[in-house]
């Protein structure tokens, strides 16, 4: 490593000196104030030149004769500055009309886009800020080629959406590396405000990434904010937006029948020992209320007793009502979102000193009763010229964030998990809304699925309480979790200006989350529920999570003639550390709805799976050190702006691994060549043109204490004897780092004055030995094994296009097309493993399906029972029911394909953007539909069969479902099988294929429509600088989707969705004022 | 620029790299920053001792099991009692107590730790005890899978390879015989919960296991049934003769609860079925009002087995009075739990003895095996008993002496599904019939348990040789010793 300095050392220190006749000097910067590293400075007419520094800064010698100096950057428009009159210039380059320029690339170091040798692709504010997610991820969604944004409903709150750069290049679906200002942010970038930010740049590939070493393996995403600008006005900018939210994707329910196992209405038969007042019911017919699946009658309007009826003290007691479908109670429960985003900001800058202060809050009701999010964030980026060689800088984000709401959208849940699961389709959610509070006189909450009359004999409980579900409204008034979280992340740093040319910057850098849940479930739904599992009870934990980084950076700039040189050198300690300290009551609470876990029945109370490592041990404490070391060198040469090398290396030395074997050492080399610099002559129309490689590899560690075995002391003790339980989780003892190596190749190319432009960019990355805990066959004795795991071979095609059909003074169209195509094998796993389970969905080990990794198939296989074929033809049985063919491949989870469509136009201070998000192939399996189909809630369970009749009538009369098929002996099978029998069978005989639907999708994702009020020609300008109103949408349109029941955007898991929320639809106005 | 200024890069890029240096001379020691704060690197073997038996109750309580030896029925959610296709995982069985056990045996084995963890009982001494657990534990796994993992699991191997259930019987009769041998004079196993370190009822429990492991064997290798019974009763220790000998867990509750509490602890899918109902009210035999909840008149409600999911949903409706699985005093958190019994082992003898495998009488046995049964469920009186032993039904004497013991075993095995459903499965007796409503190809009860689903993924060659050996995995193929 030393000697790799030394050879670092040299590339820097050979130089020519310039002889001149007339000292100036300047500062190069754009128009948000930010410097411009290795701008072009010459005089015209001679051969002096330089470029600027690190600082944006210049000093030249001039002969006396020269009279313009030229200032030339890619990607901003060249600008000739007369000499005369002073000695200090400060020149502010306006941006060109182009994505050829300065880019910031890792360490947060800025560079001029011609002499990268890989695929950086960068999105400014105004692109990012189409409609002002509060998301960072997806407001990225379709604007990068090679990333696909898997969101989230929005009803989750603050829920985070992920990101896959180039599909899947690691076995576990891991999330890129977020940076901000270069510091960074290991719990992701959910406390970014959007307003803050100026750039963000996607580092892709190991090439791109490989300063960032072993944590920036899966990408990464580096954010710039903006920085303290001189400004004509004050200064201060305020930004309002308000967006409303509204349920927009539902699966398809069927119309026709009510809930219940029993498909008549019973009759009502009061008896002795019944409340009196069921009198007025006697004779009557109810559904059967207790089963909670909808293979009820069919809802004809007829009279019939509702849920509601039973209990005295509403107006509808002991009444009758009609029995109607309810076509749109699911639409009906979920409220309407709000979301307000204020953003003031304040911004100075002068000579010396930049500032700027950002103030936010985010405050949104959520969709799910009683939820809602505030948030409140403060940054603040300074910098400060402590006279002539010290720079001080801070960046600072603090940002407090309270939610409050249950936001469970897995299997079973209270809301999405009833209502395509397990429901009743003829419940009116108005009604549920309206008797949340209806009681029976033994204080038992009302539940639309309590028991059948005759239960009542047994017990008041028996027959009020909750089977499976509550009345939802009640439910989430007596759900009461708040999440408080602080957190903290920033830099301050020093700048060593040693000369123009080289400086030495220092950074203390901290990312600091404390968080605290408090999750309290109140009594009512202890005493109002017979089967629904819940408890008086009472959770809570703090967890801190801190990570520091202690970072020395060394940047040199310099020009010789022809050939201009950069160079960086640094080393990183990093320190992370983790605390935790919570518990859960257990059994109940022994004083009911005394919140406190001393009130916990069964003591001592539990622990909580915090999720920190994979052992499984629940915890009421947990304590997590963890190191690693680094030294990097980073350099590039370029030869005038034609012919660019560079080179980088990194060692790491991590404490997660072995003693003797904690060392990796990963290097990168590329360059590029500016062909256009030679073709601008005699082919103008070719107005840039770039062809570029590179080859790099990354390394990687694991997380803390994972070498060995380790025996956690169980909670109880059995009669005072201690247990301790073997940990699930072998370790193979030689586990040595892993490595990724990649390949990338690619041509950058722009005509007819930058309005068209084409980059197309192709990899290949091989990682090996990656570290991962695998699932092992149980029988091993342990259920995991953390292994170094083979090969996977990654690679894909990204192109992106972008062109400026049309601009005029008053009239700019500009649009990008993205595409890319990716391809993850897996060529080797470990000895003795060919598979890899990657995810188990509820039910996935029995009728639902699993996410495997499978040697020598594609990245992440849908496995589950598949229809049994036999020529071409499903097999059945003689009674028309499927033969199943368990644990087959259904189809792979990645898309193969993702892209996006950018389209923006300005017309005389109208600005009208959207972006629109597609998506092609992949497969997903829906355990909404699985359990829906099998409860008679989904609409093909009540569809017509080929004869006109309903499926549902007995086949006996003309009724049940079509099936055509062979026997296994293949004989020809042609029959009508009971709707009931046929809809049941998928889940009773594990056919998951049936729920297996395809990802593709084409979205509207952002639409805007702004207004740039002309303050000046209004005369307002004295006092208000900037105005924009614009009205805005997001996820206005799923234009095309192959099953239309859930986003498949928003799918909650990897392989697919698990009883999870739907998707939502938001539109709004954004209110822009600079002052 | 100036020399000046080269000699000023020179020497700050000189300072810099010696800065580096100086930082890096121990850039890869880290000292003991990577050890675990939160646990023990030496596992404590009493602890995993305590751990292990106090998970001896879960097979004993398998409700599948159950279901399909027609002990019980669902109430609710019928498609197991329907036999719908449905996949069992054995990881935890394996990675839990299975591993815990191996890791006493090898810690007591391997020379370096023995020492160690010999200050938790002599090594001798826990290890038998730890090859007893495995042996009764792997039996519940063999008898419901048939052909599973044995020789290469436990030994962290990944892909484990299946061995016949006929080399795992024979392998058990070996562990039994040298576990009996190996106990010492040494100190007990700490940690002990099951027989509080007494020594001579842990051989009771292995040669009684061996008793009942030896009959499983009757149709297949009739000789070597006798032969084990045979030696199992001559055996150092003898067998379970005492219901105050009796493997039982006596759960302390809280942390450790009773498995039949935890089934209705929130749920109440689970209900005594007709058809156990039906032979105890047949035979007016006094164990009903233990085996399921008597409703206010005493009475015993069972619901039908192997109704579809309606039937069950508004048969349990109109009968709100509908039985749970057990008498409450024996389903409370603390209840103990009944893993081996002397009544178990008595009526194993009398079937022995009836065979001519042993000079035992089998009436002898019988008795006391019912006397034994009806005491362990507290519902033993002298003349309900004399009654009981008198009638037809019962009497040995009044013909069919094998399906009257077998019947007698299937009722004093209760609630623990998977020896009643091994019983019936090799003996044939009780004469019960499969549900009409029945899910599976064949419509027939389930002779065995499918493989769990994650072994085609993750162990799948080894899984495919063992599909091709026993047929085909699919819940109708019989296991090795049930002709």
């Amino acid at each position: 490593m030393k000697k790799l300095l030394l050879v670092c050392a040299c590339t820097l220190l050979g130089f020519v000196t310039i002889y001149a006749q007339r000292a100036i000097r300047g500062t190069i910067t754009d128009d948000t104030g930010e410097a411009l590293i290795g701008a072009t400075v010459f005089v015209r007419g001679t051969s002096a030149g330089t470029v600027t520094d690190v600082d944006g800064k210049f000093e030249l010698t001039v002969p006396e004769t020269a009279n313009m100096l030229v200032i030339s950057y890619t990607g901003f428009t060249t600008q000739e500055v007369p000499l005369a009159g002073t000695t200090d210039f400060n020149i502010t380059l306006a941006q060109g009309i182009t994505l050829d320029e300065a880019v910031v690339t890792a360490l947060g170091i800025r560079r001029s886009e011609k002499s990268l040798s890989y695929s950086v692709q960068q999105v400014d504010a105004d692109k990012l800020n189409t409609i002002r997610q509060t998301d960072l991820n997806n407001a990225l969604a379709g604007k990068v080629a090679g990333i696909q944004v898997r969101s989230q409903a929005s009803m989750k709150l603050g829920g985070d959406s992920k990101v896959r750069i180039r599909g899947a290049g690691s076995l576990t679906d891991k999330q890129p590396l977020y940076v901000i200002d270069g510091t960074p942010l290991a719990a992701g970038s959910s406390d970014v405000n959007l307003d803050d930010v100026a750039t963000i740049s996607v580092l892709k590939g190991p090439n791109a990434t490989a300063l960032y070493g072993q944590r920036g393996d899966a990408g990464v995403i580096i954010i710039t904010t903006k920085k303290g600008v001189g400004d004509r006005g004050i200064g201060i900018e305020l930004n309002q937006s308000t967006f409303i939210d509204k349920v927009y994707i539902l699966p398809k329910y069927q119309n026709s029948y009510a809930g219940g196992g029993a498909a008549d209405l019973i009759r009502f038969q009061y008896q002795e020992g019944m409340p009196a007042e069921w009198q007025a019911l006697d004779g009557k017919y109810y559904p059967d209320y207790s089963d909670d699946a909808s293979w009820g009658p069919r809802m004809v309007g007829q009279e019939y007793i509702p849920w509601y009826a039973w209990y005295p003290g509403s107006e509808y007691s002991f009444k009758t009502a009609s029995l109607t479908p309810q076509k749109d109670n699911i639409r009906d429960f979920y409220e309407t979102g709000i979301t307000n985003n204020t953003n003031i900001n304040l911004s100075k800058a002068a000579e010396g000193y930049s500032i700027r202060l950002s103030l936010t809050n985010q405050d949104a009701q959520g969709l799910i009763p009683n939820s809602n999010l505030s948030k409140y964030i403060v940054s603040t980026q300074t910098s400060v010229d402590l006279g002539n060689y010290f720079t001080f800088g801070a960046n600072i984000n603090y940002a407090t964030q309270r939610v409050r709401g249950e936001f469970n959208d897995a299997y079973g849940n209270q809301s999405s998990g009833s209502f395509s699961s397990w429901f009743h389709r003829d419940i009116d959610m108005n009604k549920l809304r309206e008797l949340k509070d209806l009681r029976s006189p033994e204080g038992i909450a009302a539940s639309w699925n309590h028991n059948n009359p005759g239960s009542y004999l047994s017990s008041p409980l028996d027959f009020y309480g909750a089977n499976y579900w509550y009345n939802f409204y009640t439910y989430f008034d007596n759900i009461n979790n708040i999440n408080n979280r602080q957190r903290l992340f920033g830099d301050v740093n020093l700048t060593v200006k040693l000369s123009d040319k080289f400086r030495v910057t220092g950074f203390l850098r901290r990312n600091q989350r404390d968080e605290r849940f408090e999750n309290a479930t109140y009594y009512l739904l202890e005493t109002s529920g017979t089967q629904t599992g819940f408890r008086n009870g009472y959770s809570t934990g703090q967890t801190l999570d801190r990570e520091d980084n202690y970072e020395v950076l060394a940047t040199y700039t310099d020009r010789f003639g022809v050939l201009s040189v950069e160079a960086n050198a640094g080393g990183n300690l990093r320190k992370n550390t983790i605390r935790f300290t919570g518990g859960a009551s257990d059994d109940g609470l022994t004083v009911p709805d005394l919140f406190a876990l001393s009130n916990s029945v069964k003591q001592p109370f539990s622990g909580i799976n915090i999720g920190e490592d994979n052992d499984g041990t629940l915890r009421t404490d947990y304590r997590s050190n963890k190191e690693v070391r680094s030294l990097y060198a980073r350099g590039s040469f370029g030869f005038r702006d034609l012919l660019y090398a560079e080179w980088s290396v990194r060692n790491d030395w991590s404490s997660a691994l072995p003693d003797n074997n904690n060392s990796y050492f990963y290097p990168s080399v590329g360059g590029s060549f500016v062909f256009s610099e030679l073709t601008k002559d005699f082919f103008p129309f070719l107005s840039y043109g770039k062809l570029r490689g590179s080859w790099a590899q990354v390394g990687s560690d694991l997380d803390a204490y994972r070498l060995g075995l380790t025996y956690t002391l169980g909670s109880d003790q059995f009669d005072g004897n201690s247990t301790i339980a073997t940990p699930n989780t072998l370790v193979d003892p030689n586990i040595q780092p892993s490595l990724s190596s990649a390949y990338e190749g690619g041509v950058d190319l722009r005509f007819l004055e930058n309005k068209l432009g084409l980059a197309v960019t192709l990899f290949q990355e091989e990682k090996t030995n990656e570290i991962l805990t695998v699932q092992v066959a149980g029988a091993s004795g342990f259920t995991g094994k953390l292994i170094n795991a083979g090969k996977i071979e990654r690679r894909g095609i990204e192109i992106a296009f972008d062109a400026t059909p049309f601009t005029s003074a008053d009239f700019e169209w500009n649009l990008g097309i993205n595409f890319a195509r990716n391809t993850s094998e897996i060529k080797e796993l470990s000895e003795g493993i060919t598979a890899i389970v990657q995810e188990t969905g509820t039910f996935g080990t029995s009728s639902g399906a699993t996410l495997v990794h499978q040697v020598g198939e594609q990245w992440g296989q849908i496995r589950g029972g598949a229809f049994t074929m036999l020529n071409g033809q499903r097999v059945v049985t003689e009674d028309g029911l499927f033969v199943p063919n368990l644990n087959q491949y259904l189809g792979s989870a990645l898309p193969d394909f993702t892209g996006g469509f950018f389209n923006s136009i300005n017309y005389k201070g109208f600005v009208f953007n959207f972006n629109i998000e597609f998506q092609k192939g992949g497969d997903y399996f829906s355990l909404s539909d699985h359990w829906g189909t099998f409860s008679g809630l989904t609409a093909r369970t009540a569809g017509v069969n080929d004869k006109g009749n309903p499926v549902r009538d007995p086949a006996s009369d003309g009724g049940g479902v079509h099936v055509q098929g062979v026997t296994a002996d293949g004989k020809s099978v042609d029959t009508y099988v009971e709707a009931f029998d046929y809809y049941h069978q998928f889940r009773n005989n594990s056919i998951a294929e049936e729920h297996v639907y395809d990802l593709s999708f084409v979205k509207l994702r952002e639409i805007s429509l702004g207004y740039q009020i002309p303050v000046q020609a209004l005369g307002i300008s004295k006092w208000l600088q900037r105005a924009t109103i614009s009205l805005v949408a997001r996820n206005p349109w799923l234009i095309y989707a192959d099953n239309r029941d859930f986003d498949p955007s928003e799918l909650g898991q990897t392989y697919g969705e698990n009883g999870q929320f739907p998707g939502s639809r938001s539109i709004g106005f954004n209110l822009k004022l600079g002052f | 620029m100036t020399n000046t200024a080269f000699n000023k890069i020179k020497y700050y890029f000189a300072s810099f790299l010696l800065v580096l240096s100086i930082s890096s001379c121990d850039l890869e020691d880290f000292g003991d920053l990577n050890e675990n704060p939160n646990a023990t690197t030496v596992p404590v073997t009493s602890a995993l001792l305590t751990n292990a038996i106090s998970a001896m109750g879960t097979p004993a309580s398998n409700t599948t099991s159950g279901l399909f030896t027609q002990y019980f029925s669902e109430t609710q959610y019928t498609e197991t009692s329907l036999y719908a296709n449905a996949f069992f995982a054995w990881d935890g069985n394996y990675s839990g107590s299975l591993y815990d056990l191996q890791n006493i045996i090898n810690n007591n084995t391997d020379p370096e730790t023995a020492l160690k963890v010999g200050i938790y009982g002599s090594n001798n001494n826990q290890i038998a005890v730890a090859r007893i657990i495995k042996a009764y534990q792997f039996m519940y796994l063999t008898d419901r899978y048939g052909d599973i993992p044995y020789s290469q699991a436990l030994k962290g191997e990944t892909a484990p390879a299946y061995d016949t259930q006929e080399s795992i019987y024979n392998d058990l009769f070996k562990e039994l015989r040298e576990a009996v041998a190996q106990f010492d004079g040494g100190e007990p196993a700490k940690g002990d919960i099951l027989f509080n370190g007494d020594i001579t009822k842990w051989k009771q429990f292995a040669n009684s296991l061996r008793v009942i492991l030896a009959l499983r064997v009757s149709d297949v290798k009739p000789d070597q049934g006798k032969a084990e019974v045979t030696a199992a009763l001559a055996a150092d220790g003898g067998v379970i003769e005492s219901n105050a000998d009796n493997a039982q867990l006596n759960f302390p509750g809280g942390g450790f609860k009773n498995p039949w509490f935890n089934l209705y602890d929130g749920r109440k899918d689970f209900a005594i079925a007709d058809v156990i109902v039906g032979y105890l009210k047949d035979y007016t035999d006094p164990r009903l009002q233990a085996f399921g909840q008597p409703n206010a008149s005493k009475d015993v409600v069972p619901v039908p087995y192997g109704l579809i999911r309606d039937a069950a949903v508004s048969y349990t409706n109109s009968h709100p009075d509908w039985s749970f699985i057990l008498n409450e005093k024996f389903r409370r958190e603390n209840s103990t739990q009944f893993l081996l019994t002397a009544a178990h082992t008595f009526l194993a003898r009398a079937e022995a003895a009836q065979r001519g495998w042993t000079s035992e009488n089998a009436t002898a046995m019988y008795s006391a095996g019912i006397k034994a049964s009806f005491e362990q469920w507290e519902v033993f009186t002298q003349s309900a008993y004399d009654a009981y032993l008198a009638s037809d039904k019962v009497s040995l004497a009044s013909g069919n002496p094998l399906e009257k013991i077998a019947i007698q075993r299937w009722l004093a095995f209760y609630p623990d599904g998977t020896q009643g459903w091994s019983e019936w499965r090799r003996t044939g007796f009780p004469a019960l019939k499969p549900t009409p409503a029945a899910l599976n190809t064949s419509k027939q009860i389930p002779r065995r348990n499918i493989y769990p689903s994650t072994e085609p993924n993750l162990n799948s060659a080894s899984y495919s040789a063992a599909v091709s050996r026993i047929g085909s995995d699919i819940i109708d193929t019989k296991v090795w010793w049930d002709k």
